[in-house]
């Protein structure tokens, strides 16, 4: 088994390919530069970027990629899925809130300037518009309605990981992880099942999945977080409020059949709160989560128990 | 009538004599207590210490080693008793918990 660890996404990317022959490094080395190709056209923090070109659009039909066609789809489809709850269409809110730059460089100025807003008023609209946006398959183009602008940002990471996954398959059994949003292209070379940690905000590890298939992602308010004023602020925003999410939730982590869905069933989780969270995971039997509460308790869903180590 | 001779009195000598003697004969009884007061307590330390008992290994002859040998009806077969012996429960396969390859967390 070999592994390759590298940065990317502003986030910390591992890929492991369950094979030992000497041609393994060489393949591990093209996954940085498939994951840099994807940050320049997904990423919404570098102005050159094909997303912030279509988020330059004002109203205007685009022609996209494939690649930043496939993310959009698989973005509106979560929408969809989670009925506005995990929308693509917060950018805005979520630059209000103190968002508006990249994480790393967040961390590096203290706290992120923005002026006192009316999240209400604006995310409102925010959560309307994704319906609104207008795709043509052929040629590929895109148009945003005016006001609406797209944030990729953890459904992009999922489709990266399954990309990235899916094509280190063609060597071996592999797995990437794309700042914790996991994917594996089956079982190990020994037929079982990958081991996954899951761990606390402390780093303390609270349980071992084992995953053989599909994918697994958390999504939590323990480490993306700013000050804004005297308020504490988080990226996970509630588009019924455009505000930080207000849930007893700590982290979420979700198992699905692709991590796309993790990623979106763990924010849908966070952003309901545990007693909702915890029935919209019963209801939707392709999920098994877990999550770590504010007081240090860890509910599971049913569901999960075949996924854990015992 | 004659006179019948008169006890002798001893003399002081004499009785410094008895005196002397029977001291000694107290002190010499006085040292063989302590004698045998000594030789009890050496006595006590030089107790060998309690060995291990040692058991010989039962070795049963070889009709009782093979017990099914013996006729069930044969008075020797209810002298035998198969020693119960618990056989350690031996798994398979080690369940350690494996180390994760990687863990899931919020994006860092």
């Amino acid at each position: 088994m070999k592994r390759l660890e590298f940065r990317a996404m502003n986030c910390q990317m591992l890929a492991v390919l369950d094979r030992e022959d000497a041609p393994v490094a060489e393949w591990l080395a093209q996954v940085p530069l498939w994951f840099a190709d994807w940050e320049q056209r997904l990423s919404r923090f570098r102005m050159d970027s094909e997303l912030s070109q279509l988020n330059r659009s004002r109203g205007q039909a685009l022609p996209v990629s494939s690649v930043l066609w496939d993310v959009a789809q698989t973005a509106l489809k979560a929408a969809d899925y989670s009925e506005g709850l995990v929308t693509p269409t917060l950018l805005r809110a979520l630059e209000v809130a103190g968002y508006d730059r990249s994480f790393s460089i967040l961390q590096a100025s203290g706290q992120p300037s923005g002026a006192p807003i009316h999240l209400q008023t604006k995310t409102s609209t925010a959560v309307r518009d994704w319906r609104t946006i207008e795709w043509s398959s052929y040629p590929r183009s895109i148009r945003l309605p005016l006001g609406v602008q797209l944030d990729l940002g953890g459904i992009a990471k999922g489709w990266a990981a399954e990309q990235a996954v899916q094509q280190l398959s063609l060597h071996g059994p592999a797995l990437v992880d794309a700042g914790g949003d996991i994917a594996v292209s089956g079982p190990q070379a020994d037929g079982t099942a990958w081991p996954i940690g899951v761990t606390d905000p402390e780093g303390k590890t609270v349980e071992m999945l084992m995953l053989s298939e599909g994918g697994v992602a958390t999504s939590g308010r323990d480490h993306r977080r700013w000050q804004k004023g005297d308020l504490w602020q988080h990226h996970i925003l509630d588009p019924r409020t455009g505000q930080p999410a207000q849930t007893d939730v700590l982290t979420v982590t979700v198992i699905a059949p692709t991590t796309c869905e993790a990623e979106m069933a763990a924010k849908v989780v966070l952003i309901l709160g545990s007693r909702d969270g915890l029935h919209w995971l019963e209801a939707h039997p392709s999920f098994a989560g877990l999550l770590i509460l504010e007081d240090g308790r860890i509910l599971c869903s049913r569901r999960l128990k075949p996924y854990v180590w015992s | 009538m004659s006179k019948s001779p008169s006890k002798k009195r001893p003399s002081s000598a004499t009785g410094l004599k008895w005196f002397i003697s029977a001291s000694a004969t107290v002190a010499t009884l006085i040292g063989w207590q302590a004698f045998a007061a000594q030789e009890s307590v050496s006595v006590v330390a030089q107790q060998p210490q309690p060995q291990p008992v040692q058991v010989p290994a039962v070795q049963p002859s070889p009709a009782i080693r093979q017990p099914q040998a013996v006729s069930k009806a044969s008075p020797a077969s209810s002298l035998y008793k198969q020693p119960k012996v618990k056989t350690p429960v031996v798994r398979s396969t080690l369940r350690h918990r494996p180390a994760p390859v990687t863990t899931t967390r919020s994006s860092r």
